[in-house]
């Protein structure tokens, strides 16, 4: 059986090649994020298209609010990780 | 109660009075002033709604009903992303989240943000164009299964066999809403209206619906 003890765990002295391992996973991983996002954005307008009744701009706003925060995560992501 | 009277009184009079009250299809201008009606598009008893355009509704028909499930059912998701809101604050003192190198930390929050974001979207699209809509012809069942699948199942009004109103439960009966289960002659033999709110009003309207669109058959007027 293994023990985790979670109160002393330390990243510190880890690889430098690990964090540039994680930063590459975080980036692929926001990658597919933004085709989901894209996909929402796709989603809204297939729903709106469907039923018109008057706060449909407000949720295509909110799709793409969506979809900008997730570019600008990843663009966070490859700059300061 | 719902005022009815209007609506439902047969004759061309009647009906000639109503769509000029009634902007149905069309947007951003006056609104009818049909009594009880909140003027809300994201009210889930939408009586006469003002602004309405319905994929599988023809140009004649005219939308009496759009119904969304009762606003108490999204508790359940609203308490959820309340705490997705929140957990940051507490899990941010939590090993091994404070052990992470600062800049991994601020990626891991807004990865986090995003993905309440995405969850509270996702939930109030699936709650808000979940809609059961009655017309002057038909009813329908507007169901989007996921991100991108749409199931619309529609019966005529003079299919209904059997209007049947469910309300059991401390909340449903507090809140006053229920489910309608409408047994019909069409292909689809049942259309469930599910958790939708004031459902003796929803009955009540489908059965003046359909002595309506008896007598309309009777006088020859039938579409």
């Amino acid at each position: 059986m293994i023990d985790v003890d979670f109160g002393n765990i330390d990243f510190s002295g880890l690889d430098p090649t690990f964090w540039m391992a994680a930063k590459v996973m975080v980036i692929i991983g926001l990658l597919v994020y933004l085709v989901f996002a894209g996909v929402i954005i796709r989603q809204t307008k297939y729903m709106t298209d469907t039923l018109e009744i008057g706060f449909e701009g407000v949720i295509k706003v909110f799709a793409w609010l969506h979809m900008l925060f997730a570019l600008g995560t990843f663009v966070a992501a490859f700059v300061i990780l | 109660m719902l005022d009815m009277v209007d609506i439902f009184v047969s004759g061309k009079t009647n009906l000639k009075k109503k769509k000029k009250e009634q902007k149905v299809g069309t947007r951003g201008k006056a609104k009818h002033k049909i009594y009880k009606n909140t003027h809300n598009p994201i009210a889930a008893f939408n009586y006469y709604p003002d602004h309405v355009k319905f994929i599988a509704a023809d140009s004649k028909e005219r939308i009496i009903l759009v119904l969304r499930r009762h606003p108490i059912t999204n508790i359940r998701w609203g308490v959820v992303a309340l705490f997705m809101l929140l957990a940051p604050f507490f899990l941010s003192f939590v090993e091994p989240v404070a052990a992470l190198p600062t800049n991994f930390q601020l990626i891991a929050f807004l990865i986090w943000y995003m993905i309440t974001l995405a969850f509270i979207i996702e939930e109030f699209l699936g709650w808000y164009f979940n809609v059961n809509i009655i017309t002057d012809e038909r009813i329908f069942d507007v169901d989007f299964v996921n991100l991108i699948y749409r199931e619309i199942t529609d019966a005529n009004i003079d299919q209904i066999q059997d209007v049947t109103v469910q309300v059991g439960g401390v909340l449903r009966t507090m809140f006053n809403y229920g489910d309608v289960v409408i047994q019909t002659a069409s292909e689809v033999p049942r259309i469930e209206f599910l958790a939708v709110p004031r459902p003796d009003d929803i009955a009540r309207i489908i059965r003046e619906l359909r002595i309506e669109e008896e007598q309309e058959k009777l006088e020859g007027r039938a579409r």
